[in-house]
């Protein structure tokens, strides 16, 4: 038995005699989507923590920090009339924002001023900082409104027209392009495709830096029956299913069992899927085979892996980057990927707008390997290359 | 003392004659405290490109146009005739939000009548998106409550209790600690604890591979135990030395060249440190003793930083993970380190304030402790010479 079949029984025989080499395979992936899924899994934020600065002790001011704790995106934690005890709480990581209602809050309202409530969100922890800075926002607003009404309503107005009136214009959010009320799902899918990318490199880098460095490059590629295309394509087969199996179990679990809405096509989403993995092969071989080093193409790939989310334009917009971090950011397939994913999940954008992400992706996965097979036969013919490490 | 001596210079020399360990001990640190800040050097808000349909025509919608093209956070773009014209240009990304206005806007306001603005905004691009749709909340909420006012003044109320009553509870929302609200001032510091760990992680995880492959595993020890605690002890502070070296070029000299806050004081920052050091050398040593090769630790080993950055809690908070996460996080050195250092550097919060980060520190020294030895007695503890 030649060719592909031999190779692939070669690489399953292997894979059965090592714990290690299956977990590098398949559970590592797994367990860290699981990690990322489970961390976020919540989706939404409840019972952010804030501590309540009441200068005023009256009863409006209870009110307001009753109808702070009855919001369900905040919990009041520690209600106190130190703003620097609020403060110490944030420090500690006890709350994640501070209410001040001042001195006179009650008396300013009653004369009919307007009493001003100042609070503080913590941006150093920004993601969550920024949840709770909404969350305040809404509970104040809509306290607010409540003072207001129950103002007019002193003042004899009929209750109809106080619902009508105290908001003329009302501005209503559009939830077509962004089906979600928060930043999760587009994080939370985009780490996972970060991830995917890692484990495709390394595991290319791994079936071929293996052979290499063992001395036995000369007998994978007989085994291939001397061809280098059968013996690379047996190769990628389980890392390639490994890689797929992790990706599909995290879309799942967010589309399935999280029910996220997937507004666009799956076919276009997976074919990307299928690409990206393909080409982060193609790119671990070419780097093997430039280097023949299984340790130096390891280190090459945690270079270019590791820090990839944050040159995608995944969180902080690529537009914004300085130029050289542009240019690498848009040089990432990464970056092709999620935009093509954000473009599937979140605007439903028709298949056809991703195509030219699709035709990037299939491009430089054919340069990638056309680049890569030659080098990588020229390296597995010379039994001398890989030895150093 | 001789074996601890011997441990403690055997390790630095090994770090620093082995090319793979020394480009991850010494190279990836340093280029890293570059090339992770890169994207965020030149943080800036910039006012977002927005597009506005005007389906009134009035001169009232024209006034609310004008207001968003006024705010400091929105620049109009484009104006579209017809809604789909501007979903087309949200799919192709040429604005990041956009406002609607109904036809009729103008007479239902003047009739009492309700009316609906509608906004949105690109919302896979989740730092713009606050911005944008503040703006536009803001731009629009002015105009309602301007109307107002008028409406209550013409009910007979003096200018100072219509303005009043239209909005009696003010809200002045400010950000502390990272008051610019950089998103490189949120993320690089805790990137950089989570380098630390990580490079470490794969440095000490190269070597006891390498060794590991090339000794075979010990099956008698050849010293007194006594001796090889020493010298597994000096091995530990020559780790722990040459990571205080890059916390100090970390947590000094970077932050400083990138102006992150820095309100630590050197004295608790040293204090914070010393647990955390020895909590990355020993947890590292511990994970090391799975690595059977050279290249097991970046193979196996590189993929676990995405999940302990984000079981840190600084992106998501701790509190709402599922309990058994929260569990797993505490085993983590960078969880308790970016909890720490950023409370001790970027918040100014003092030692008391973290104890409960350190004692997790020192708790995980403890609970490392005996695998760290474990598996590296596994792999020196026969060795009649240090290896070179």
């Amino acid at each position: 038995m030649t060719g592909f079949r031999a190779v692939l029984r070669r690489e399953w025989d292997d894979l059965g005699g090592s714990t290690l080499a299956q977990m590098q395979l398949l559970w590592l992936p797994l367990v860290s989507l699981v990690l990322v899924w489970g961390v976020f899994m919540r989706g939404t934020a409840t019972d952010l923590p804030v501590v309540f600065v009441d200068q005023d002790h009256t009863s409006v001011s209870r009110l307001l920090g009753r109808a702070l704790d009855a919001a369900p995106g905040l919990a009041v934690r520690l209600r106190t009339d130190s703003l620097e005890a609020g403060r110490e709480a944030v420090r500690r990581g006890d709350a994640e924002g501070i209410v001040l209602v001042p001195r006179n809050f009650m008396r300013r309202l009653k004369r009919g001023e307007p009493g001003e409530v100042t609070a503080w969100f913590n941006a150093q922890f920004l993601l969550t900082g920024n949840l709770v800075s909404r969350e305040l926002q809404s509970a104040v607003l809509t306290f607010s409104a409540q003072v207001e009404a129950r103002a007019r309503l002193a003042r004899g107005e009929p209750r109809v027209a106080v619902a009508i009136n105290t908001q003329p214009i009302a501005a209503r959010r559009d939830t077509r392009h962004n089906p979600y009320l928060n930043y999760v799902p587009f994080l939370v899918a985009g780490l996972a495709a970060g991830m995917v990318q890692m484990f495709a490199m390394l595991g290319a880098v791994r079936v071929a830096g293996r052979e290499l460095r063992d001395g036995t490059a000369v007998d994978w590629l007989t085994a291939a029956g001397g061809r280098i295309v059968p013996a690379v394509a047996a190769k990628l087969v389980l890392p390639t299913l490994a890689c797929l199996t992790a990706e599909l179990a995290f879309l799942a679990g967010l589309h399935g069992w999280l029910g996220w809405p997937m507004p666009g096509s799956w076919t276009v989403l997976l074919g990307a899927v299928v690409l990206m993995v393909l080409v982060y092969e193609g790119l671990g071989l070419l780097v093997i085979g430039i280097t023949a080093n299984y340790r130096l193409a390891s280190s090459v790939t945690a270079f270019i892996t590791a820090p990839a989310l944050a040159f995608a334009g995944l969180t902080y917009p690529l537009g914004n980057m300085p130029g050289l971090a542009q240019v690498w950011g848009h040089a990432l397939p990464l970056s092709v990927f999620l935009r093509l994913q954000i473009e599937q999940t979140v605007r439903g954008a028709p298949a056809a707008e991703s195509w030219p992400e699709l035709a990037v992706l299939a491009a430089v996965t054919v340069g990638a390997f056309a680049c890569a097979l030659p080098l990588l036969a020229w390296r597995a013919r010379d039994p001398k290359s890989g030895r150093k490490q | 003392m001789n074996g601890f001596l011997q441990g403690f210079g055997h390790t630095l020399r090994r770090v620093f004659t082995d090319s793979g360990a020394r480009l991850l001990l010494v190279g990836a640190v340093g280029v890293y405290s570059m090339f992770y800040p890169l994207p965020y050097l030149h943080e800036v808000v910039k006012s977002s490109p927005v597009g506005v349909v005007d389906l009134d025509g009035s001169s009232l919608s024209r006034q609310l146009v004008r207001w968003v093209g006024a705010h400091e956070n929105l620049q109009i773009v484009r104006r579209f005739a017809q809604p789909a014209e501007m979903e087309a240009a949200v799919a192709a990304g040429d604005i990041d939000g956009y406002l609607v206005i109904p036809a009729g806007f103008r007479a239902d306001v003047l009739r009492g009548r309700h009316t609906v603005v509608i906004y949105g905004g690109d919302a896979s691009r989740f730092l713009v998106f606050k911005q944008v749709l503040g703006g536009l909340a803001e731009a629009t909420g002015t105009l309602s409550a301007g109307i107002e006012v008028r409406r209550l003044m013409a009910a007979g109320m003096s200018q100072r209790q219509a303005l009043t009553a239209q909005g009696p509870v003010q809200l002045h929302l400010r950000p502390l600690f990272n008051t610019r609200e950089g998103y490189g001032s949120y993320l690089i510091p805790a990137a950089f604890v989570l380098i630390l760990q990580q490079t470490l992680l794969l440095g000490v995880g190269m070597i006891f591979g390498t060794d590991r492959a090339r000794l075979g595993a010990a099956k008698v020890a050849s010293h007194s135990t006594r001796r090889l605690v020493g010298r597994f002890a000096g091995g530990c502070l020559a780790y722990m030395t040459l990571y205080a070296a890059h916390a100090v070029f970390y947590f000094g000299f970077c932050f400083w060249l990138f102006d992150m806050p820095r309100n630590g004081d050197g004295l608790t920052l040293a204090l914070f440190s010393v647990p955390f050091l020895l909590a990355i050398t020993l947890f590292a040593q511990a994970l090391g003793g799975v690595c059977r090769q050279r290249e097991t630790s970046i193979q196996g080993l590189l993929v676990t930083s995405i999940p302990f950055l984000f079981l840190a809690g600084f992106a998501w908070p701790l509190d709402l993970m599922p309990l058994p996460l929260r569990w797993l996080a505490h085993l983590v050195p960078t969880t308790a380190g970016i909890q720490g250092f950023l409370r001790l550097n970027q918040m100014g919060a003092s030692l008391a304030e973290v104890t409960h980060w350190w004692w997790t520190l020192w708790a995980l020294c403890l609970l490392y402790a005996w695998p760290a030895w474990r598996s590296w007695r596994r792999i020196y503890g026969a060795q009649p010479a240090p290896p070179t």
